[in-house]
């Protein structure tokens, strides 16, 4: 076994830091904590070995901030660098950066993440590996004239989307022809704002379609496996809030084939580290989205009913290692749910909600996994993504993680702020759920009502919460009602007593 | 003692007695209680005498730590956490949380007497923390019912704040750019 790192700097924050902290710490590894102005107390600074000011609160200027971040590095002595998911984790630059400074970075070579953080460029280059795709264009349109031939070609509705595009931005669903020539004009512009080029190209839609990603892992010897795919179709404005392993979609020959394909993916971009392939999924065929080059927020699904630890993986690939395990050792057991607790309110159209943390019980016991970035008294600031914690369950099929899940949620207090805990019951109650059918268009559909308490649980509450104000006023006098009629226990105990 | 708890649309009445056998003794955290539950109708003036039948229940708390109750009633054992905050007690039971709102009996008086107003100032607050962005209309405009007044930034996530009520706008307080809490007066409707 080579030697692994000494020190490893988190270029990262919240839950996803305070995992890579004691991946470190299992591994015998000094773990670096970098953090903004707000983020003095932050969990992930409490929990390492170090931990350097690199800047304001706004990203930009703090975790985006490449120099600041490689300058800690070199101070520091660090050999690597974790950047986690979001911020700076599939940027090529840093990548190329940190490798010109001499710092591992923990992830994929800068020539991978490039070739696979264009659309179209990712396109071209797994398409030669027979991976396939969604009816359409692997280029940017150059008219209209040629929008309208193509889609005349594919069959309406067809998407438009932008090149350098992500979290549904240029993108636009056109329903016949007479839309597409202003479809294509917003979709460029929008395109052009948000990512500054105005390249759109144009796919089939598939409506509401189940979205399924495929993990895969590479060493940098040539070497790689797939461990599984993820179900992620509950979505919310484009990003996953519930995520499991296994999709009840798939059938294990569909399984294979997808992993088999995810693994050419890779391959096709010469890719080392932790990866997925995301695939749409319309019930019959399955086809490219894009890849992930990166860890995603849902791996621990993977890592429960794989057994493996992928944080560790990813560290033993950088420091040369070859992948302790070959495609027939990966037999996944059970069934693992994800849900992300973000700080919003799913009654307010998903508004965040930041502030401080008054109460704080997660929950724990048998099968119950809590990825979490916050504790009680903090304060959750505004400035970055609002997940405050994964809640991860893991039962020998899938009605035992949901019930799992369910008593886990029963034990999960949030207080001083706004969480999506609520949905998460609607969730765990609805039938469609529960018989797995799931697909993108699905919490658009849920229905506001499933979850809620009895009556008499707000009666309960109501109860509650004059017994706190009573024992809170310190009114320890045996005080009579304040109507001067008799008082009604009285008059209670006597018909008992006539009756 | 007696509170009324205010939940979503419906208010109950909560009528409290600490009974005999408990409360003598101040490191006993147990407290039994009588406890008189009623929900009077609201709405039309004057109904609120004719309250539906209150039921009488003996409950036993027990504090468990500051912030947690271990209630159990007619053989029923539950456990409730509570999370304050200026205006609102947040009730916790199996993970579902309550928004309540306790008053005492002696504010409910002179809340009746007010009674719901639509007339006068009427502030405009932050419902959660974050940032001005833009301000969208202009002192002295007349304001339309749910007309954005400001957009509010916080987790990337914009939110327009929009006019509780038709009327002149009389000030704006919030300034663009500046941060703000949850609750905070943002603008003033006249």
């Amino acid at each position: 076994m080579s030697r692994l790192f000494k020190r490893i700097l988190i270029a990262n924050r919240g839950e996803i830091a305070v995992r890579l902290v004691r991946a470190c710490h299992e591994l015998g590894i000094a773990a670096v904590a970098v953090y903004s102005e707000v983020d003095r107390a932050a969990l992930h600074v409490l929990k390492a070995d170090e931990a350097y000011a690199i800047g304001p609160a706004p990203a930009a200027e703090s975790y985006l901030n490449i120099d600041r971040i490689l300058d800690v590095a070199k101070r520091c002595g660090a050999e690597a660098i974790h950047p986690g998911y979001g911020f700076l984790s599939e940027n090529e630059d840093f990548a190329r950066a940190s490798r010109d400074a001499g710092v591992k970075f923990i992830g994929p070579s800068p020539e991978s993440i490039e070739i696979m953080g264009s659309k179209t460029r990712a396109r071209q280059t797994v398409e030669k590996a027979g991976v396939p795709f969604v009816p359409g264009t692997s280029r940017g349109l150059q008219s209209l004239a040629e929008a309208r031939e193509l889609a005349a070609k594919f069959g309406y509705p067809v998407m438009l989307k932008a090149a350098a595009g992500g979290g549904g931005k240029g993108m636009r669903l056109v329903a016949n022809e007479s839309e597409l020539p202003s479809a294509l004009d917003s979709a460029g512009s929008e395109a052009l704002r948000a990512f500054g080029d105005d390249e759109v190209y144009l796919e089939k839609a598939i409506t509401n379609p189940r979205h399924i990603e495929m993990q895969i892992l590479a060493d940098e010897h040539g070497n790689c496996v797939y461990l599984g795919e993820r179900e992620c179709s509950i979505q919310r404005r484009h990003q996953k809030v519930l995520e499991e392993s296994p999709s009840t979609a798939l059938t294990p020959e569909l399984r294979q084939r997808m992993g088999e394909t995810a693994v050419r993916a890779a391959q096709a971009a010469g890719y080392a580290n932790a990866g997925t392939i995301e695939f749409l999924f319309d019930g019959t065929n399955f086809y490219f989205l894009e890849m992930n080059t990166r860890l995603q927020v849902e791996h621990p699904v993977t890592e429960l009913v794989t057994g493996l630890d992928l944080v560790h993986l990813q560290i033993r690939i950088a420091a040369g290692e070859k992948l302790p395990i070959a495609q027939r050792d990966i037999a996944p057991r059970g069934h693992a749910i994800e849900c992300r607790i973000y700080a919003e309110d799913p009654d307010n159209n998903y508004f965040p909600s930041p502030g401080r943390i008054s109460v704080l019980n997660e929950p724990s016991g048998p099968g119950i996994r809590v990825d979490s970035g916050v504790y009680e008294g903090w304060n959750v600031p505004m400035e970055y993504d609002p997940l405050l914690a994964k809640l991860v369950a893991y039962g020998g099929n899938r009605s035992d993680a949901i019930g799992k899940l369910k008593q886990a949620f029963s034990d999960y207090v949030v207080g001083g702020v706004r969480t999506n805990l609520s949905l998460f019951r609607r969730i765990l109650s609805d039938p469609d759920f529960l018989s797995g059918k799931t697909d993108t268009g699905y919490l658009s559909r849920l229905s506001p009502e499933l979850g809620t308490g009895r009556k008499g649980e707000q009666e309960i509450a109501a109860i509650a919460a004059a017994i706190f104000q009573a024992l809170q006023s310190g009114n320890t006098d045996h005080q009579h009602l304040t109507e001067s009629k008799p008082s009604a226990w009285k008059l209670a105990g006597r018909s008992e007593v006539v009756s | 003692m007696q509170y009324e708890v205010s939940i979503g649309d419906k208010i109950y009445r909560v009528e409290l007695q600490r009974t005999e056998d408990s409360g003598s003794d101040k490191d006993v955290a147990e407290v039994l209680w009588n406890i008189r539950l009623s929900e009077p109708e609201i709405g039309e003036p004057g109904a609120g005498e004719q309250a539906s039948a209150p039921r009488d229940i003996q409950v036993s708390s027990l504090r468990v730590s500051p912030g947690v109750l271990s209630l159990i009633a007619d053989g029923k054992s539950v456990e409730a956490r509570v999370s304050r905050s200026v205006e609102t007690v947040t009730i916790f039971l199996q993970g579902r949380s309550y928004e309540c709102v306790v008053r005492d009996s002696r504010s409910l008086r002179s809340r009746k007497r007010s009674g719901v107003n639509d007339a006068g100032e009427q502030k405009v607050t932050a419902s959660m923390p974050g940032k001005i962005v833009r301000v969208l209309a202009r002192v002295g405009e007349e304001i339309e019912l749910g007309q954005g007044i400001l957009v509010i930034e916080a987790m990337k996530m914009q939110n327009e704040v929009r006019a509780p009520k038709a009327g002149n706008l009389k000030s704006i307080i919030a300034k663009q750019g500046s941060n703000v809490n949850a609750g905070e007066v943002l603008a003033v409707i006249e």
